[in-house]
């Protein structure tokens, strides 16, 4: 290597810097330091005329490496790499040093400052001499993407890439989407019918020709990195053959009919081991519960329902398969459960009958639900008396101490739809009133008006006394305890990872924070996004949220992933690691170290590789390395060992 | 430093590590905010706390920092990349007994979680920061040494400093959950041993399972982990290779534990190498003792490959052939007589060259001949190849035949009781301590009896790593690059550059072919170089005609490679054709030896290959018969190669150990 040849550019910033460091002498400092050819300083720096100095001097002179001090290199250094490509170097040959952000402006003590200056650019002036040219690596994408999880955030996200024109494939758990919002009644704050807004979407799925929709199946495998991910999905046979034409034929001839809990209504309805989740499923076709059909279970059955099918779709020879989907990136959009009342013993939830949860209570007020509509209490009565019981499964220190964003205001909504339904009197007990939304306060202020009554406490206790439920609790605006006798209490439960996220977390090494849900990689700005690049968060999958919500971040998310699979690349970090196969020795206590297991064991030549794909450039490994094998590009050892050497070399005396 | 006015003089050096995400623009915004604060601490941009490797901060201190900050993310959940603040965390808590150690005062180092919001806290850390290390006052490391073991009286076998230096590793091994170091700390498993090599301290040892890869890599699968009780040896399997030995962590970390020695000018201490969980057993008291014993007379040999490595151990670069200087360190170390394996090397070329030619001929010897120099590769055929024990050439390996002809020709001419004849070693090699307690080895002893002389000893008495051999001069307070270039004593000292190549891979195959080639054609070979196959590459091969016939040859290093060959073989494969096959066990031969400087890898072991090579072509002598000595012992004593005599002193039989295992493991099957 030739000698090198440094350029140092000391900026003043206007007074900003020359205010109080000395600029004037620390480039002559500079101008006396080892390898340093030309040293200026100069009023503005990032001016057209600064960066002119720079571009001149390199062509002049002969420069190769260029040191800018003036402000933080996280304010101007794409500025400065610029500048020096365009005069011909690679952007990476430049340092900067912080004398504005880090001196100028924390301290008037222009000794000090010149001093802290001088070292710092010292520092650069070495460190720019170990830095080596970097051409950030390009590759190209799998331009199709998957949506898992078939709800209305999965709907939206995978209706929105789709119709851009992108190969989409919706995989979904079980046998239909829709998801929980397929579930409910109403909507708040508008007070709109869930499934009229929803079902036109399901169809749209399934219209949509760029969307290949998978149900009935889980993701279980991932390889690859952001780009070029290949998903390993399983499927779980259905029983019924795609001919099926939703007739409901085996439905009704299934020996197990009326047997089974129906999921769909919370338990509150039956089905038998056939059967089509809800009238509106999407695919609408049959599917046999491999859990409940006594022919699959027993392989004894009268096999009613091959008999009824007439187009002869039924085959009970179907078994699981594994599919490779090909994609560039992920949305992960698989929802929430509803936290199980039960873990609340208190209430009496699965105890009494007249004891429901939120869920269940969406489901009588639904008009295609069990009861067809009609609120009534366990013995078929019409309650006179409804107690609404919000917080229950969040801000707890017992179960979750995060709020849930939506039981308030669907609280506010079952106390309207019990009046409207019931003319009961409805006692709504809260904590705080949340009413965040657009909208929302202005929803609170109308059920106020409507004559429901607010209680600010926590119930204790529910017990049972004459056939009536009694609450125990502590009016917290009055101070006074109460009890109140009623007919029907529902629980308004909060919002609970879905029963997967652990495994979907560890398939897809995806993070996720205290409370269970995924985590995003920034919280506020990329809140679409995992950390692990090409990864996106739809929807509950990321934190409880109401539907206005869901629907914006799934559309967010499905944008971010258009864009990126319009522009077709992807760039590599420019701080990635890599291995000297000369030195490595295969300890592997990197391979775990590594957050997104981007170092993987070649057992062949017993070394540690890079997936340079799947490093995001921390360099934690290269920090762990005993053999020091690891090299992090533009933060080598090399590098920062000279810039520590540089900086304490002197004792400043100015 | 109590003063008012000194601490007020007192300008502290101050070195942050500030990570981009959080801390380094947490300190921005502190700038933006005009947040005045104490500016002493000069920040180094890191992407991530978890970046700043122990080695930074070392160094940071070693340049005359009286203090560092390390700054990152808030835990648990701010990290730009999930975890790095706690791995940061990891390596500041495994600080801190290093610190106290040293009797540095633990504020000198902080670690602070400062986010990117928080301009104003980064402003009040700054300021106490600087107000703590001003009331410490510089650093300055006590000058009498009080860290030191060594100083403080205490009888060592390891250093407590390096030891804790070596908890680094531990560290990382925790953060990648390997280990839990709350229950390591705890464990008190008893030490296992595979006599008279490998020695496994269990509590030490961070269950990384890197020195089971080694072994698997080597195709052996004599060690297994048991997450609780560590790795568990099977003595008959292994071969006391040693490459678990070069494959512990805790054993090579070379940046951290070489700034550490030489922050603390540590590196001329015997203590100061880091020691693996898992390594050989030390023979270096063994050698001092019979040194101090003046009814001994204490003999060295030194192996080929030890003269192009050993030197590292004293500063020199990888490569650089300090033979002279070790003829004069093992004479200032106090040996009676300093002679040279590599004049034993040559030998076996005689005696292993001769063999050769005489299968060639057809004496009804099995073809191809193997070399039997390595003696993990000999252990190898003879547990997992019995069938191929015929292959294998009789001659013994350049180590035992210099202990056999040291204790019978040169004890007599030299006048000296045989009996009294303590041969030291000092190997690139584990396994050679093995093989010098190989039952069969004491032909010396024979020899003398069959004139009625009687004794049992062993023909080698103690055997010395590169490492251990280090460690003794250190003890004994020598400089190996300080020396002046000596000579070897005579009867068994010279050598030609036939036998120096013995250290590298295809080494003894080139020299074996420079004399065979000679004997048979009464020409000497054109090109003695046979750079191909001294190349750094796992098998290679050549066939060299020789009157009129192609001889076929192999040279292979490691087990795995070895393996491949002797399958073939008795598939009747292509390598059955072959006529001589030389097998070393570690990479690249005996400079990747398992005895050598822990931080071996590739491009040191090919440095050290250069170094051999370039040994050869300045040697005056290039083939083995052309040593005058050699020569001289057939001429006064051998006779000639594969005599009568040779065939006492310089041949070996091997032993089937084949059924051992075998009866071994269908007994631990039962047991299952």
């Amino acid at each position: 290597m030739n000698e090198p040849r440094i350029g140092v550019y000391v900026c003043h910033c206007g007074s900003n810097i020359g205010g109080v460091v000395d600029c004037k002498d620390v480039a002559e400092y500079a101008a006396k330091l080892p390898n340093v050819v030309v040293s200026r300083d100069y009023s503005y720096m990032c001016s057209d005329p600064g960066q002119m100095l720079i571009k001149d001097d390199v062509k002049n002179l002969n420069l190769d490496r260029i040191v800018v001090a003036s402000c933080s290199p996280r304010m101007h250094e794409p500025t400065f790499r610029t500048v020096v490509e365009e005069a011909g170097l690679n952007p990476y040959f430049m340092q900067m040093a912080n004398i504005r952000e880090h001196v100028s402006w924390v301290t008037n003590d222009t000794k000090k400052a010149t001093e802290k200056a001088r070292d710092l650019v010292r520092a650069a002036a070495r460190r720019v001499i170990y830095q080596e040219a970097i051409i950030p690596q390009e590759i190209g994408i799998t331009k199709a993407a998957l949506v898992i999880g078939g709800g209305v955030a999965g709907i939206e996200a995978s209706l929105s890439i789709a119709k851009a024109g992108y190969k989409t494939y919706l995989v979904e758990k079980s046998p239909t989407i829709g998801g929980v919002m397929a579930q409910l009644d109403k909507t708040f704050p508008t007070l709109d019918c869930s499934a009229c807004i929803l079902t036109p979407k399901m169809v749209d799925v399934a219209r949509e020709p760029n969307i290949e929709l998978i149900t009935n199946a889980e993701v279980v495998g991932l390889e690859g990195a952001v780009g070029n991910y290949t998903v390993t999905v399983k499927k779980t046979p259905r029983y019924v053959s795609a001919d099926c034409s939703g007739c409901g034929d085996c439905v009704s001839a299934c020996i197990m009919k009326g047997r089974i809990n129906n999921e769909f209504d919370y338990g509150l309805a039956k089905r038998g081991a056939a059967y089509i989740p809800f009238p509106q499923a999407v695919p609408l076709k049959a599917v046999i519960d491999q859990k409940t059909c006594l022919m699959l279970k027993n392989g004894k059955c009268t096999q009613a329902c091959v008999t009824a099918c007439e187009r002869k779709c039924i085959d009970f020879t179907q078994e699981a398969e594994e599919v490779k989907l090909e994609v560039g990136a992920i949305i992960v959009a698989t929802g929430f459960k509803p936290f199980d009342a039960k873990r609340v013993s208190k209430y009496g939830y699965g105890l009494y009958p007249d004891v429901i949860d939120a869920m269940q209570f969406e489901r009588l007020t639904n008009a295609s639900g069990p009861t067809g509509g009609k609120v009534k209490t366990s013995k078929g009565e019409v309650p006179k008396k409804v107690a609404i019981l919000h917080c229950v499964g969040s801000r707890d220190e017992n179960t979750n101490k995060y709020c849930s964003r939506v039981c308030c205001m669907y609280s506010l909504k079952h106390a309207h739809l019990a009046r409207e339904k019931t003319g009961a009197e409805v006692y709504n007990f809260y904590m705080d009133m949340r009413a965040f939304g657009k909208g929302y306060e202005e929803f609170y202020n109308r059920i106020q008006g409507e004559g429901v009554t607010f209680i600010r406490g926590k119930v204790a206790e529910i017990t049972e006394k004459d056939g009536q439920l009694v609450l125990k609790a502590e009016d917290t605006l009055l101070g006074k305890n109460m009890e109140l006798g009623v007919d029907m209490v529902v629980l308004s439960v909060g919002l609970e990872p879905s029963t997967d996220a652990d495994k979907l977390s560890e398939v897809l090494h995806i993070n996720r924070t205290q409370d269970g849900f995924f985590m995003e990689a920034h919280p506020k700005l990329n809140p679409l996004e995992s950390p692990t690049a090409g990864i996106y968060l739809a929807g509950c999958a990321q934190g409880p949220k109401d539907i206005p919500d869901t629907v914006s971040q799934s559309r967010g998310c499905a944008g971010e992933v258009i864009k990126f699979l319009n522009i077709g690349k992807v760039k590599l970090e420019t701080t990635i690691v890599i291995t000297n196969p000369d030195l490595c020795k295969g300890c592997r206590l990197c391979e775990k170290l590594c957050p997104y297991g981007a170092l993987e064991f070649c057992h062949d030549q017993k070394i540690m590789e890079v997936e340079s794909a799947k490093c995001k450039g921390c360099g934690t490994c290269a920090a762990a390395c005993p053999a020091g094998a690891i090299k992090q590009q533009q933060f080598s050892a090399d590098q920062v060992f000279a810039e520590i050497e540089a900086l304490l070399e002197e004792v400043a005396a100015v | 430093m109590t003063n008012e006015q000194t601490i007020k003089e007192f300008k502290p050096k101050l070195v942050g590590f500030l990570c981009n995400w959080c801390s380094y623009a947490g300190a921005d915004l502190a700038g933006t905010s005009r947040n005045h604060h104490d500016i002493s601490v000069r920040a180094i941009r890191v992407m991530c706390s978890g970046r700043v490797e122990p080695s930074f901060v070392i160094k940071a201190f070693q340049e005359g920092a009286d203090g560092v900050i390390i700054a990152g993310c808030h835990i648990p959940a701010d990290c730009h990349y999930t975890s790095g603040n706690f791995k940061a965390l990891a390596r500041y808590e495994t600080f801190q007994p290093l610190l106290e150690e040293l009797g540095i005062e633990k504020e000198r180092l902080q670690l602070h979680w400062i986010s990117a919001s928080e301009g104003e806290k980064f402003g009040r850390v700054m300021n106490e920061f600087g107000q703590t290390i001003r009331e410490l006052g510089p650093l300055n490391l006590s000058k009498e040494r009080k860290f030191c073991p060594l100083v403080r009286g205490e009888t060592i076998s390891e250093c407590s400093v390096i030891r804790k230096v070596q908890e680094f590793a531990a560290c990382e091994a925790a953060s990648s959950e390997m280990v839990n170091l709350e229950e390591r700390r705890k464990w008190s498993l008893p030490d296992r041993h595979m006599e008279p090599s490998i020695t496994y301290e269990p509590n030490k040892c961070i269950r990384c399972g890197s020195c089971v890869e080694a072994c698997k890599a080597q195709g052996v699968e004599a060690l297994r982990m048991d997450e609780k009780e560590g790795v568990i040896l099977d003595e008959l399997r292994c071969v006391r290779c040693g490459q678990c030995v070069m494959n512990c962590p805790l054993g090579f970390q070379e940046k951290t534990v070489a700034l550490v020695k030489e922050w603390l000018g540590c590196a001329p201490c015997p203590f100061s190498r880091p020691m693996g969980a898992i390594t050989e057993q030390d023979e270096v008291a063994d050698v001092i003792a019979a040194l101090q014993d003046p009814d001994k007379y204490v003999v060295a040999q030194f192996a080929p490959a030890v003269r192009a490595t050993i030197g590292e151990e004293f500063g020199a670069e990888p490569g650089t052939v300090v033979t002279d200087k070790l003829y004069s360190a093992l004479k200032a170390a106090g040996f009676d007589q300093v002679w040279d394996t590599n004049y034993t090397a040559d030998l076996t070329i005689m005696e292993e060259g001769y063999e050769l030619i005489h299968r060639l001929g057809g004496d009804g010897q099995a073809l191809p001949q193997f070399t039997s120099c390595c003696p993990a590769w000999v252990k190898f055929v003879e547990t997992y190849y019995p069938s191929l024990i015929p292959n294998l050439s009789s001659a013994k390996s350049p180590q035992q035949m210099l202990g056999a002809v040291a204790k019978t020709y040169a004890a007599a001419k030299l006048g000296v009781d045989p009996e009294k004849v303590y041969v030291v070693s000092m190997m690139p090699c584990t396994a050679k301590k093995y093989e010098k307690v190989r039952e069969e080895l004491t032909d010396a002893a024979h020899y003398w009896e069959e004139k009625g002389r009687h004794g049992h000893y062993p023909d080698v008495d103690a055997v010395l790593t590169t490492r251990e051999c280090a460690k003794l001069f250190k003890l004994l307070d020598i400089d190996l690059m300080a020396q002046p270039d000596g000579q070897a004593d005579t009867l068994l000292g010279d050598y030609t550059g036939a036998a120096t190549i013995f250290g590298r891979t295809g080494g003894v195959m080139t020299a074996a072919l420079r004399t065979a080639y000679e004997v048979v054609t009464g020409e000497p070979l054109g090109d003695i170089e046979l750079a191909a196959l001294g190349e750094y590459t796992g098998v290679k091969t050549a066939a060299v005609p020789v009157a009129g016939n192609d001889v076929k040859v192999a040279v292979a290093f490691g087990l795995k490679n070895a393996r491949a060959i002797c399958e073939d073989i008795l598939a009747g494969g292509e390598f059955s054709k072959y006529h001589f096959i030389e097998v070393m066990t570690c990479p690249g031969g005996c400079v990747g030896g398992g005895g050598q400087i822990i931080t071996t890898n590739v491009i040191k072991a090919t440095a050290r290959m250069q170094g051999l090579n370039k040994d050869d072509r300045d040697q005056t002598w290039r083939k083995s018969h052309d040593n005058p000595e050699i020569k001289q012992i057939y001429a006064e004593f051998l006779e000639k190669p594969c005599g009568e005599l040779s065939h006492h002193l310089l041949h070996t039989t091997y032993v089937n150990r084949g059924e051992a295992v075998q009866a071994y493991e269908q007994a631990a099957a039962k047991k299952d």
